[in-house]
C-alpha cells in the first residue's frame, strides 16, 4: 500500500510540477504576448510603414515559436492600435520580414542573428528575450527579474530602424542585466 | 421711513440713499452669484487639467503597472490645495496609485468608484467634495482610469472672502452715498429754502413790495414766479385797503363831531327835563301843603259844625259833606303819595317798629268796618315770626290798611283773614302777608288790571264801593319799593287773595318764646267757646301751639255740657254767642259752685270792651281779650295770671286821665289865617289868651315882647319857616323851657325827627285831630311837656319831682330826652356835691381866690350842662365879681341859698334810685 501511496504521490506531484511548469510557462507566454502589445503601445512606425491615420492592419511577425504565436494570437484577438487591427503571424527567415511591424524572437531561437540582420534596414520592432539578442542589436529585450517581467530598449537600434519610441517607455525601460 | 416733518430735504436725501442701497445690493448678489459659478468652473477646469496632464503622461505607467511610477505621477497633485484624494487605476480596475493629501480626512465609500469608470469623463459631487473621473486611452485603447477629488472647502472659504469684501464694499459705498447724498440734496433743497425765506422776509416786515429773483430749477422759478404776482395783488389790495381806511377815519372824525353835538344837544334836553321833573316834584311837595292847609280847615269846620248842628237834617249833610272830604283828602293823599312813588321821590323810612302794634293799630282803625258789615277778622302770625321788625311802619301800615280795606269793601259774608308767615326757602327770609277774604272776587279780566291805576273793575263798582281807585296801585309800588312784589290770586265768587314777601329784617330780639316756653309746661286747660268756625280753629291753634289742653264748642249749652264732664281752669267765650247771650252763660257758670275756680274771659272787639269791662266791674271779674287774638306771647301771660284777681287786662294800656288846667297865653304861629282860627276856636276856653303869628319871625317879634306858656308852630311859612323858629327860640330867645308844638302836614318819622332836632317839644300832623291837640293841650299844662310817647315808654319819672331851680325841660332836650340820663346825672351832681355848700365861703375866707376861682367855673360849666339855672346864674354873678378878688355878701348868700335848695331837691331824686 505505501508503495502505493507513494507512487501515485509521486506522479501527481509530477504531473502537478509538470502542469505548474506548463502553467507557468502558459502564464509566461501570455504575459509576454500582453507585453507585445503594450510595448506597441508606445512606439511610433514611420509612415511609410503605418498610416496614421490609415486603419490597415499591424502585423506582429513570432519567429519560430508556435506557443507565443498562439498566446499572441488570443492574447492580442481584438486588439488594435489605433484603428489598426493587430494580426499575428508565425514567421520564417525567408518571408518578407518588411511587411511585419513588430518581429517576436523567443529566446531559445536560434537564428537570432540572421533576423536581426533580416530586419535590419526596416522599421520593424524587433522584441527578444536573449542577451545575444540584445547585443546583437535587437530593440527591446524582454528579461525576468524577480519574477516580474521587465524589458530594456536600445533606442538606438530603434532610431536607426526609423521608429520613435515613446519617452515614456524609455523611461521605464530597465538596464540589462549584465 | 425717515419722515420729518416730510421734508424734501429729507425725501432726496432717502431717495438717493435707497436707490444706492437697492443698486449696490443687486451688484454685490450678481458678482457673488458670479464668482460662485466661477469658482466652480476653476475648480472644474482644475480638475480636467490636472487629470489630462496626469492621465497623458502616465499612460506607460499604467500600462506596464508601476505602482511607484504610478504614485510618483500623482505626487505632483499636492499643488493643488483643492484636491484632497486622487486614485489610478487600470483597466481591470486595481488601484496602481492613490493619493491622498495630507490633513485630509475624506472618506471614498466602496462602490461610488465603480460608479464613476464610464468611457468619458465625468464629474460628480457631493456636498463637500467635487470628484472628477477620467479614463486613460493609449492608442484608442482604454487602460486605466484618472479619479479626482477636490475639496469644497476652499471654495466655500473663498465664497465667503468675496461675500465679505462685497458687503464691506456696499457699506463703503452707502456712507459715501450718503454723504454725496447730502450733499447733492442741498442743490435742490437750497433754492426752495431761500423761496421760503424770501416769503417769511415778505409776510414778517409785511413789505409787499419785495420781489424774488429765483433762479434755479424751472419748476422753483415757476412757483418764485406765482409769488411775485401773488404779491403784486396783494400790494394792489393794501394800497386800496390803506386808502379806503383813510376815507373812512375822515368820515369817522366827521361823525364823531356829529355825535358830540348831538350828545350835547341830547344832555341840554336832559337837563331841561330834568329840571322840569324837579320843578314838578317840588311843585307836587308844596302843593301838598297848599292842598292840605284849605282841606285841613274845611274838614274841621265841618266837624266843628256837625258837633253844633241841631237838626238830624243838617246833621245829615254834614255828615255827608264831611265823607266827601274824607274822600278828597284821601284822594290827595293818594295822589300824592303815587306821584311820589312815580318820581322816586317816595322814601322808606325804616325804624324798629313792633309789628304787633302795627298790627294792633291797624285792627283799631278797621275794627269798626268789620263789625259794621259783621265780617270775621281773624290775624294768623305764625310762631317764627318776630315781634319786632325793621320797616317803614307808616307805608307797611298803608298796604295794609289798603288791602284788608279792599277785602271789607268787596266781602258780604265771611271773613277776612290777615296771615303773616316767615319763609326761609329762598336765598334771604322773607315775612310774607296775606289778605284773604270770601268776597266777591274777581274774573280774570279784572285781574290783570286789578293794579292799574284808577282802574277799579268798573265804573259802576267805583260807584257802589266808592274808593279812589289808587289804592292797590299804590300798594303795589310801595310793596315793589320794599323789596317784595304784590301779586292777586282770585276767582269769581271765591274770593280773592293779596299776598307779598318782604325782605325779613328783625330789629330787637323779642322774648316771646321765653315767655312761652317758660309756662309752656303749666298751661291751663282751656275751653273755647266761639260760634264762628274760623276763629274757632284759629284760637284753638293758637292755644294748642302754646301747650295748654283745649278743648272747643260753638255754643253756651255745648260749653255748659262740657263743663260738666271736665275740668278746666279757663273759658274763652265770645261775646256774641247765637245761642244765648255770654253775660247769662257766665252768670250761669258763676252760680256753680263747682266751676268756681274756673277763670272766665270774654273775648270781642274793641268796640265790647267798655261792656265787658263794666259787666267786670258790676257782676263778676271776667278777664277781656280783644279779637283778632293773635298775640301768642299776651295769650300766654293773659292765661297764666290768675284770674281771680279782678283785674282784666286790657291791650293796650290805657292812658292816664288827662287833667285840665288853663294856661295864660298861647301863640299861634301859622301863615293861613284861617288856620289859626280854627286853632283858636278849638282851644276855646283851654287857655286865656290867643297870640298870633304868621311867620316865623313874627313869632319871634312876639314873644320876645310878650310872655307865652304854649307856641304852635306851623312848619312850613314863608320868611321864616317853623324849624328855624323854633331854633332861634330856644337859641336866641334863650326860651328852652317854652312849650313849643309843630304842626306838619308829613307825618314821617324824619318829618318828626326833624321837629325835634329844631327843638320842638312835640309834632301834630294835620289836618290836626282834635282830641290829640286836646289831650297834648292836657299834658302840657300839667307843667311837663313830654315828647310823644315811643311804643312803650315808661311815664317819665321826674316830673313827680319837684326840683326848683332846675330847668328840666332844658336839660332833658340838651340830653336827647333821655330821662334815666340826665336822672343819673342830676343824682351824680348830688353825690359830688352834696355836702360842699360852704366851701366856697371858707375859699374866700382864706382869700384863696385861685381854689375858689377853679371850684366856681366848674361848678357853673356843671349846672350850665345840667340846666341848674339858679345855680348856674349865681355862679356867673359871682365869677365875675370873683375877677376883681372881691364879692357881693349878698350874692354870695344867694347863692348858697340857690345851691342848698337844689342840693336838697336833688336828695329825694337821690333816694329814689337804686
Amino acid at each position: 500500500m505505501r508503495m502505493l501511496k507513494l507512487i501515485t504521490k509521486s506522479v501527481f506531484v509530477s504531473a502537478l510540477l509538470l502542469s505548474q511548469g506548463w502553467a507557468m510557462d502558459q502564464r509566461e507566454l501570455t504575459i509576454k504576448a500582453a507585453y507585445l502589445f503594450r510595448l506597441s503601445l508606445f512606439v511610433e512606425w514611420p509612415p511609410s510603414s503605418l498610416n496614421p491615420t490609415g486603419s490597415e492592419p499591424m502585423l506582429f511577425c513570432v519567429a519560430g515559436d508556435q506557443g507565443m504565436h498562439e498566446s499572441l494570437k488570443t492574447v492580442l484577438a481584438d486588439k488594435s492600435i489605433n484603428r489598426h487591427k493587430v494580426e499575428v503571424t508565425e514567421v520564417q527567415l525567408r518571408d518578407n520580414l518588411s511587411a511585419c511591424h513588430l518581429l517576436y524572437l523567443p529566446r531559445h531561437l536560434q537564428a537570432t542573428q540572421a533576423f536581426l540582420k533580416a530586419v535590419a534596414l526596416y522599421p520593424v520592432l524587433t522584441v527578444g528575450e536573449s542577451e545575444a539578442f540584445y547585443s546583437q542589436g535587437g530593440m527591446i529585450y524582454l528579461y525576468n527579474k524577480d519574477n516580474r517581467i521587465r524589458f530594456a530598449i536600445n533606442e538606438q537600434a530603434a532610431k536607426k530602424a526609423g521608429l520613435e519610441l515613446r519617452a515614456q517607455l524609455l523611461h521605464l525601460a530597465d538596464q540589462p542585466p549584465s | 421711513m425717515i419722515h420729518n416733518k416730510r421734508s424734501i430735504k429729507n425725501r432726496l436725501f432717502f431717495i438717493i440713499v435707497l436707490t444706492s442701497t437697492i443698486v449696490l445690493l443687486i451688484a454685490g448678489l450678481l458678482f457673488i452669484a458670479f464668482r460662485t459659478v466661477q469658482l466652480k468652473q476653476d475648480m472644474t477646469s482644475s480638475l480636467t487639467i490636472q487629470a489630462g496632464v496626469i492621465a497623458d503622461n502616465a499612460q506607460a505607467i499604467i500600462v506596464f503597472g508601476d505602482k511607484d511610477e504610478a504614485s510618483n505621477s500623482l505626487a505632483s497633485l499636492k499643488y493643488d490645495p483643492q484636491v484632497i484624494y486622487a486614485l489610478l487605476l487600470n483597466d481591470e480596475k486595481q488601484v496602481l496609485a492613490h493619493y491622498r493629501r495630507p490633513g485630509s480626512n475624506l472618506l471614498i465609500e466602496p462602490g461610488t468608484v465603480d460608479e464613476l469608470l464610464t468611457e468619458h469623463s465625468v464629474f460628480s459631487e457631493t456636498e463637500h467634495y467635487l470628484v472628477y473621473a477620467r479614463p486613460i486611452y493609449s492608442q484608442a485603447n482604454k487602460i486605466g482610469h484618472v479619479i479626482l477629488y477636490a475639496d469644497f472647502s476652499r471654495y466655500w472659504k473663498l465664497l465667503t472672502r468675496a461675500a465679505l469684501v462685497v458687503a464691506i464694499v456696499i457699506v463703503l459705498a452707502l456712507f459715501v452715498a450718503l454723504f454725496l447724498s447730502y450733499i447733492l440734496q442741498k442743490l435742490i433743497s437750497k433754492p426752495i429754502e431761500s423761496l421760503a425765506n424770501f416769503v417769511s422776509t415778505v409776510t414778517e416786515g409785511q413789505n409787499y413790495e419785495l420781489r424774488t429773483e429765483n433762479k434755479s430749477y424751472v419748476e422753483i422759478e415757476q412757483l418764485a414766479a406765482a409769488f411775485n404776482q401773488l404779491l403784486e395783488q396783494i400790494h394792489h389790495a393794501i394800497s386800496a385797503r390803506d386808502q379806503a381806511q383813510h376815507q373812512l377815519r375822515t368820515y369817522s372824525f366827521q361823525l364823531e363831531d356829529l355825535v358830540y353835538q348831538r350828545t350835547r344837544q341830547l344832555e341840554e334836553a336832559k337837563e331841561a327835563a330834568e329840571a322840569s321833573s324837579r320843578a314838578k316834584s317840588a311843585f307836587l311837595a308844596n302843593m301838598s301843603h297848599e292842598i292840605r292847609t284849605p282841606m285841613n280847615a274845611i274838614v274841621v269846620f265841618t266837624k266843628l259844625a256837625l258837633n253844633a248842628a241841631e237838626s238830624p237834617h243838617q246833621q245829615q249833610q254834614l255828615k255827608r259833606a264831611l265823607e266827601s272830604a274824607d274822600l278828597l283828602l284821601a284822594l290827595i293823599d293818594d295822589l300824592l303819595d303815587f306821584s311820589r312813588i312815580d318820581a322816586n321821590k317816595m322814601e322808606l323810612d325804616y325804624q324798629n317798629c313792633n309789628l304787633f302794634e302795627i298790627l294792633i293799630s291797624i285792627n283799631q282803625m278797621l275794627t269798626a268796618k268789620f263789625v259794621e258789615k259783621g265780617l270775621e277778622f281773624i290775624i294768623d302770625v305764625s310762631e317764627a315770626v318776630p315781634r319786632f321788625i325793621q320797616t317803614d311802619s307808616l307805608r307797611l301800615k298803608q298796604v295794609l290798611i289798603n288791602l284788608l280795606t279792599n277785602a271789607i269793601k268787596f266781602t258780604e259774608t265771611g271773613q277776612v283773614r290777615l296771615s303773616i308767615a316767615i319763609n326761609t326757602s329762598g336765598p334771604t327770609p322773607q315775612m310774607t302777608f296775606c289778605i284773604s277774604d270770601t268776597g266777591i272776587g274777581m274774573d280774570r279780566e279784572t285781574v290783570a288790571r286789578i293794579f292799574e291805576v284808577f282802574s277799579q273793575a268798573d265804573v259802576s263798582t267805583t260807584r257802589k264801593y266808592g274808593g279812589t281807585g289808587l289804592g292797590l296801585s299804590i300798594s303795589k309800588k310801595l310793596v315793589a319799593l320794599m323789596g317784595g312784589n304784590l301779586s292777586v290770586d282770585s276767582q269769581p265768587g271765591q274770593g280773592s287773595r293779596f299776598s307779598f314777601s318782604l325782605p325779613l329784617k328783625s330789629a330787637l330780639p323779642d322774648y316771646d318764646k321765653a315767655i312761652i316756653s317758660r309756662s309752656a309746661s303749666s298751661m291751663p286747660a282751656v275751653l273755647i267757646v266761639e260760634p264762628r268756625q274760623q276763629s274757632r280753629e284759629h284760637l284753638l291753634g293758637l292755644l294748642q301751639s302754646l301747650g295748654c289742653s283745649v278743648d272747643s264748642v260753638e255754643t253756651g249749652i255745648g260749653a255748659l255740657a262740657l263743663l260738666a264732664q271736665r275740668h278746666y281752669h279757663h273759658l274763652l267765650i265770645n261775646r256774641d254767642l247765637q245761642d244765648a247771650d255770654a253775660f247769662d252763660l257766665v252768670r250761669q257758670i258763676r252760680a256753680e259752685p263747682q266751676l268756681a275756680g274756673v277763670s272766665i274771659s270774654l273775648m270781642d272787639s274793641l268796640l265790647g270792651e267798655q261792656a265787658i269791662k263794666q259787666f267786670s266791674e258790676t257782676v263778676t271779674p271776667v278777664g277781656y281779650l280783644k279779637t283778632p287774638v293773635f298775640d301768642r306771647a299776651l295769650l300766654c301771660q293773659h292765661l297764666m295770671q290768675n284770674h281771680h284777681e279782678a283785674e282784666p287786662q286790657v291791650l293796650p294800656q290805657s292812658r292816664r286821665s288827662a287833667q285840665t288846667h288853663t294856661l295864660s297865653s298861647v301863640l299861634i304861629v301859622d301863615d293861613y289865617h284861617i288856620n289859626r282860627l280854627l286853632i283858636i276856636d278849638i282851644l276855646q276856653g283851654q287857655a286865656e289868651r290867643f297870640l298870633e303869628a304868621g311867620n316865623g319871625r313874627e313869632a319871634l317879634e312876639i314873644l320876645r315882647k310878650e310872655k307865652v306858656d304854649l307856641v304852635l308852630m306851623d312848619i312850613q311859612m314863608p320868611e321864616m319857616d317853623g324849624f328855624e323858629a323854633t331854633r332861634q327860640i330856644r337859641q336866641q330867645l334863650q326860651l328852652t323851657a317854652l312849650p313849643v308844638i309843630g304842626m306838619t302836614a308829613f307825618a314821617a318819622e324824619s318829618d318828626r325827627r326833624q321837629c325835634y332836632q329844631a327843638g320842638m317839644n312835640d309834632v301834630l300832623t294835620k289836618p290836626i285831630d282834635i282830641d290829640q291837640l286836646k289831650k297834648m293841650f292836657n299834658l302840657l299844662s300839667k307843667g311837663r311837656p313830654k315828647l310823644a310817647a315811643e311804643d312803650n315808654a315808661s311815664p317819665p319819672v321826674l316830673s313827680t319831682y319837684r326840683l326848683s331851680g332846675i330847668d328840666v325841660e332844658s336839660g332833658l332836650s340838651r340830653l336827647s330826652n333821655d330821662e334815666e340820663k340826665y336822672k343819673k346825672l342830676l343824682v351824680l351832681f348830688y353825690k359830688s356835691y352834696r355836702s360842699k355848700e360852704s366851701l366856697l365861703e371858707d375859699y374866700l375866707e382864706q382869700k384863696n381866690w385861685a381854689a375858689a376861682e377853679a371850684w366856681l367855673h366848674a361848678l357853673k360849666g356843671v349846672c350850665a350842662n345840667l340846666s341848674i339855672s339858679s345855680v348856674n346864674d349865681s355862679c356867673a354873678r359871682l365869677y365875675e365879681q370873683l375877677k376883681n378878688r372881691s364879692v357881693d355878701q349878698q350874692d354870695l348868700q344867694q347863692f348858697k341859698r340857690h345851691f342848698t335848695e337844689v342840693i336838697q331837691d336833688l336828695q329825694q331824686l337821690a333816694e329814689s334810685e337804686p
